[in-house]
Formats: C-alpha cells, sequence, structure tokens
C-alpha cells in the first residue's frame, strides 16, 4: 500500500515518537541500555586499537628489543646509518652503541664500556646513575666496582689501556687473561656510580672519545642496540633486514620482551573479547525484556490497529522502528561517551591522549542499531502475532 | 452481503458458537440480543474478520472468511467493515483526530481534512486536539464513531456500542445509526437494551451459542 505521502510519513513519526513519550520510563531503560552497551564496547575497542602502540611504547621502557653485533671482530660506527636505514618505517624509540675494552687499573684487569652519553639512556633507561654520566676525561663507576676499590664521585685514578679488545659481548664482564701489553694511560676522574643490577655493575664506563685515545682504533663499536616500536614477529622481520643491511653483523631480536609483549596483549586482548561478549548479551537480554514489556502493555493497542486495518507487516515495522530509534540513540550517546571514557582511561593510565580509530565510530553506532533490532526481534514477532479478536472482548 | 453456513466458533472444548446460520442482506439493520456469555461478540469477531470459525462457512461481500488467509481478512476487514466497540479503544498518546486519521492510515491515506470533518459530523471539533483522557466517555464513543465510519465502511459492526453512555450520549449515536441506515450502510449492533434493539428491522437472540 501507498505510504509515502508526507502526511502519512508524518502521522508515522508522530505514532511513534508519541508511543515512546508516553512510556519514556521503560524506552529511557532500552535507550539506556543500548547506551551503557554501546559505550563500554565503544571504550574497550578503542583502547584495545589503540593499545598495541601503547604497550610496545610502553615497555619500551625496559629497554632496547633489538641487538646488533659483529659475527667476526668489531662493527664500526660507519655502519649505524646502514642499520638505521634498515628500519625505516618502523619507529624507532631508542638508539645507541657500545665499545667493549680492558683496562688495567691498580694493577687490575676490568672491563671497560665506552658508551654515547647522548643516546644511552634510550635504550637503558633502567641505568640508575648517581652523579653524572662521563665526559672527557671522566669514568663513571659500577656500583660493584666502586664498593671493591672505595671509590666516590671525585676521586682520580689512572686507566692503563691493555692491548687485547675483549669478548664483545656485554654479559661476560670477566677479565682478559691474556698477557697485558700496556699502552696508553689517562688520568680520569670519578664523576658517579652506576647500578643497574646487570653486567655494568661491574664496568668501567668511559666516553666513545676517550676509548679511541687510549684503544687506538677510533669509530670501532662492538655493540649497538635499537629500541623499535613493534610486534615479537614484525621485530623478526626487522632484525633479518637491518641484519642484511651490512655484512658481517648480526641481528638478534631480544626475545624473551618481544614476546612476554606479545603474551600481554594476548591476555588482554582475550579478557576484552570475554568482556565484550557478556557486555553485548546484557544489553540484548535488556533490550528484548524491557520491548516485550511495551508489547504485552501494548496489546489492545495492537489489536485495535490490526482491527482497523493493520497487517502484520505494519505492526512489525512499527515496533522495529522503535527499537531502531533506541538503537540510534543509545548508539550515538554510547558510542561518543565511550570514546570519551577511552581518552580519559588513555590518559589517566597511559598518560598519553588516545588515537581515535574513526572507523570504528560508525561501526559501533551501526552495531548498537543492529543489537536493538535483534534483541527486538522476538518482541516484535510476539507483537505481530497479538488477535485482533481480543479488543472487542475488553480487558 | 453477509451469510453464515452452520458456523461453530469453539474454544478449547467450549463451544462459543453452535452451528449458527443465518443472512443479513446489504442496507438491513440488524440487532442481536442475548445473555452475558451466549456468544454475541463471538459472532461480531467472526463476521468482523477478526477471527475464523471453527467450522461452517462465512460469507462476507463475496468473500469466503473460512478460506481466506490472515492478510486477505486484513484487507477485507480494512476495506468492509467498520468497528464500534463498548470500551472505544482510543489510542491514549493521539488526540482525537490523530486516532481517526490511525484508521484513514491503515486503510489508505490519513486525511487530516476529511478527519476533521468526520469529527465536526459528531459534533466534536472543537475537541479535536485533545487525547482520550481530557474526553468524556460519550465523547470518546463519538471520536469511535466517526473513525468507524472515516472509510465508508460497507457494514458496521457495533458491540454494546451504548452501554457505557448516558441518555444524551446514547441518542448522539443511535442518530447516526439512523443516518447511516438511510445511507445504506449494513449495520450489525449487539445490544442488552430492548429500546436500542428496537429500531433495527430484525431482531436476533442468541442463547448458549443458538439463534433462539
Ligand atoms: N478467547 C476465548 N477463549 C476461551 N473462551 C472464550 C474466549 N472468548 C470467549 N470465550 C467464551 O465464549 C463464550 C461466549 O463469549 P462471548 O461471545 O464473549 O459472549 P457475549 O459477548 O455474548 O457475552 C463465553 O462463555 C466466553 O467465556
Ligand atoms: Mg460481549
Amino acid at each position: 500500500m501507498a505510504r509515502k505521502s508526507p502526511a502519512a510519513r508524518k502521522l508515522f513519526r508522530h505514532m511513534l515518537l508519541a508511543s515512546l513519550l508516553r512510556r519514556r520510563s521503560r524506552a529511557l531503560i532500552a535507550a539506556l541500555a543500548v547506551t551503557v552497551g554501546a559505550t563500554t564496547l565503544t571504550a574497550l575497542a578503542s583502547i584495545s586499537l589503540d593499545l598495541d602502540a601503547q604497550l610496545s611504547r610502553q615497555l619500551r621502557s625496559y629497554g632496547a628489543n633489538l641487538v646488533v653485533t659483529a659475527e667476526n671482530g668489531r662493527l664500526s660506527a660507519a655502519d649505524v646509518p646502514s642499520f638505521a636505514a634498515a628500519l625505516n618505517g618502523a619507529e624507532v624509540a631508542g638508539e645507541s652503541s657500545y665499545r667493549y675494552e680492558i683496562a688495567q687499573v691498580r694493577q687490575q684487569g676490568l672491563p671497560v664500556v665506552a658508551i654515547d652519553p647522548q643516546t644511552v639512556f634510550s635504550v637503558r633507561p633502567y641505568w640508575s646513575v648517581l652523579g653524572e654520566l662521563p665526559e672527557g676525561n671522566q669514568v663513571l663507576v659500577g656500583r660493584d666496582i666502586a664498593e671493591a676499590m672505595q671509590l666516590s664521585p671525585g676521586a682520580t685514578m689512572t686507566l692503563t689501556a691493555m692491548d687485547s679488545p675483549a669478548d664483545p659481548a656485554p654479559q661476560s664482564p670477566a677479565p682478559s687473561t691474556a698477557a697485558p701489553v700496556p699502552a696508553n694511560e689517562a688520568r680520569v676522574q670519578v664523576v658517579g656510580t652506576l647500578s643497574t643490577g646487570g653486567a655494568e655493575d661491574g664496568q668501567l664506563v668511559i666516553t666513545q672519545a676517550l676509548a679511541a685515545e687510549l684503544f687506538g682504533d677510533p669509530g670501532a663499536i662492538d655493540l649497538v642496540e635499537f629500541s623499535v616500536v613493534a610486534g615479537t614477529e614484525d621485530l623478526t622481520v626487522i632484525a633479518e633486514r637491518t641484519q642484511a643491511a651490512v655484512g658481517g653483523s648480526q641481528a638478534e631480536p631480544v626475545k624473551r620482551l618481544a614476546s612476554a609483549e606479545a603474551k600481554v596483549q594476548n591476555t588482554l586482548n582475550s579478557m576484552l573479547a570475554v568482556v565484550s561478549i557478556v557486555v553485548l548479551a546484557l544489553t540484548a537480554i535488556t533490550v528484548a525484556t524491557t520491548m516485550l514489556a511495551l508489547v504485552a502493555e501494548r496489546q489492545t493497542e495492537i489489536a485495535l490497529k490490526k482491527a482497523l486495518g493493520a497487517t502484520n507487516g505494519d505492526v512489525r515495522r512499527e515496533f522495529l522502528t522503535e527499537g531502531l530509534l533506541l538503537g540510534i540513540i543509545g548508539g550515538l550517546v554510547g558510542t561518543l561517551a565511550g570514546v570519551g571514557l577511552a581518552a580519559l582511561v588513555s590518559f589517566q593510565v597511559f598518560g598519553r591522549e588516545l588515537t581515535i580509530s574513526w572507523p570504528l565510530l560508525p561501526a559501533s553506532v551501526l552495531g548498537s542499531v543492529l543489537v536493538a533490532v535483534a534483541a527486538g526481534y522476538p518482541p516484535v514477532r510476539r507483537a505481530a502475532s497479538v488477535s485482533p479478536a481480543i479488543v472487542l472482548r475488553g480487558e | 452481503m453477509l451469510k453464515l453456513e452452520s458456523v461453530t466458533k469453539a474454544y478449547g472444548q467450549l463451544r462459543a458458537l453452535k452451528e449458527v446460520s443465518l443472512q443479513v442482506d446489504a442496507g438491513e439493520w440488524l440487532s442481536v440480543m442475548g445473555p452475558s456469555g451466549s456468544g454475541k461478540t463471538t459472532l461480531m469477531n467472526l463476521v468482523g474478520c477478526l477471527d475464523t470459525p471453527t467450522s461452517g462457512k462465512v460469507l462476507l461481500d463475496g468473500y469466503d472468511l473460512g478460506t481466506a488467509t490472515g492478510r486477505e481478512l486484513t484487507r477485507i476487514r480494512r476495506e468492509t467493515v467498520g468497528l464500534i466497540f463498548q470500551r472505544f479503544h482510543l489510542i491514549p498518546h493521539l488526540n482525537a483526530v490523530e486516532n481517526i486519521m490511525v484508521a484513514q492510515y491503515y486503510h489508505s491515506l490519513p486525511d487530516e481534512r476529511e478527519a476533521l470533518a468526520a469529527l465536526e459530523r459528531v459534533g466534536l471539533a472543537e475537541r479535536a486536539k485533545h487525547l482520550p483522557h481530557q474526553l468524556s466517555g460519550g465523547e470518546q464513543q463519538r471520536v469511535c464513531v466517526a473513525r468507524a465510519l472515516i472509510n465508508y465502511p460497507k457494514l458496521v459492526l457495533a458491540d454494546e456500542p451504548t452501554g457505557n453512555l448516558d441518555e444524551d450520549n446514547e441518542q448522539r449515536v443511535l442518530d447516526f445509526f439512523g443516518q447511516l441506515h438511510a445511507e445504506g450502510t449494513t449495520l450489525i449492533v449487539v445490544t442488552h437494551d430492548p429500546k436500542v434493539a428496537a429500531l433495527g428491522e430484525r431482531l436476533i437472540v442468541l442463547d448458549h451459542g443458538r439463534i433462539a
């Protein structure tokens, strides 16, 4: 039947709004259920979508996750730009290089690490320095050495280069047992102590410039560390690309960190999925029961409309449109509230502005409408099945 | 116009109508009386296409209602029947003129001017924007009458239309029935009131589901 006339549409709209208004407390409950559902899900989805990046960035505070060494011998500072270029595309949160040597101090061979004080914290944010990082002829002393030798800031000592380069692995601070061949000497001043709970506690830290003076071979490095914002899989690919960039180099993702990152993300994602399903179910149940109550209250009205000539389709259409309206209202309000909530959580927890995923917004409104309409389907069917005969029977 | 052949309507074990046969000609005014529970409303439901018989034939305006689908019943009801109830049954959240327009809406197209004209005919032009609860019982029934007539039905069914009305309003409603009858509309009026029944051309009395 032709129901397209403006007068017909106007009456249809009015019937709908008037009926919702008349039962505004119930309509409000249904719309509120959709709103709460949409709020929760939009907030969760926003956070979840933003989380990969957030989490990756957060975990970067635990240090480097990509380590480049030489397969044999040493790397050169000149290689570093090639490595960096191989990372193109990935977000690099930090980068620093190191050179390992052995020096003699008071007749004792000690491991020395030469660093770049400008960048070392970008990959080793866990370094706890009491005093300052070294400059020029200064040395930062590992906590164990400082204790054993009773060194405190301001003390001086003489570093004597020993010939053979140390094992490049940072985890092996054991002094070389090769015959010491004294070379250049430098008088250095202690500027601080370093404690990390790791190998650095037994090392002396100097600048790379001083290392070049003492040990020669300027530009030599043994290790480059990167902190890359990427997932486990990406990191493996990035490592391969980096290694291929310079012959004789070896790039390894720091697996422990990367897989911990993935585990945290998986756990969070499955938790979010469970919560989402529960919220969806609760929303659907609330909408369905509220609309069932609405239909039950309006049996006589439905019967009357049928007696006046409304088809089952007409009745279904009216109730579906009511559900649709509740879905749209709830969805719009809920989606906005959800994004707001996500932004708030993001700010409070991660201390950072949320990156809003724009396609999520229409998806969330559409989802709310679908849930409202789907949940409204059983009540709508019940409405359509009301017999018109009850209208003559009185209540 | 209307023909019932040995119509039975059963609700489970209970037979509300038992093999009722009846013929009503176009333009006739039939009164139906009978004690409570005798099957008067059941009869109206069958004739008004609101329900289907358990057995027997109901022929309305050339259609066999027993074999019609729900959709067809709806269409026949919409095109042929105007209903007036004892309990008025106006939609509470719509005003008087809108309640009439709803009947137009399901029939064809709402037309506010025509709906207002119908209200004027029942003497309620200035109450058009009032909601049902702002109208007296008599006024509500007059809105209901205007609604039943808005689509020019060939058959008007009234189930105790004056049962809840004061004398003044009862008279107004009955005057309308007289007008309708004069215009050639077929009328079936269920009533407890012998005065009302006497206005019809013919009277049947139902008792325990049979025509006495
Ligand atoms: N939907 C129904 N289910 C069961 N019994 C019904 C139903 N409708 C009517 N009846 C029974 O059918 C009989 C006739 O009812 P009805 O036609 O309403 O009588 P009347 O209108 O003459 O008072 C009554 O006994 C009533 O209880
Ligand atoms: Mg009755």
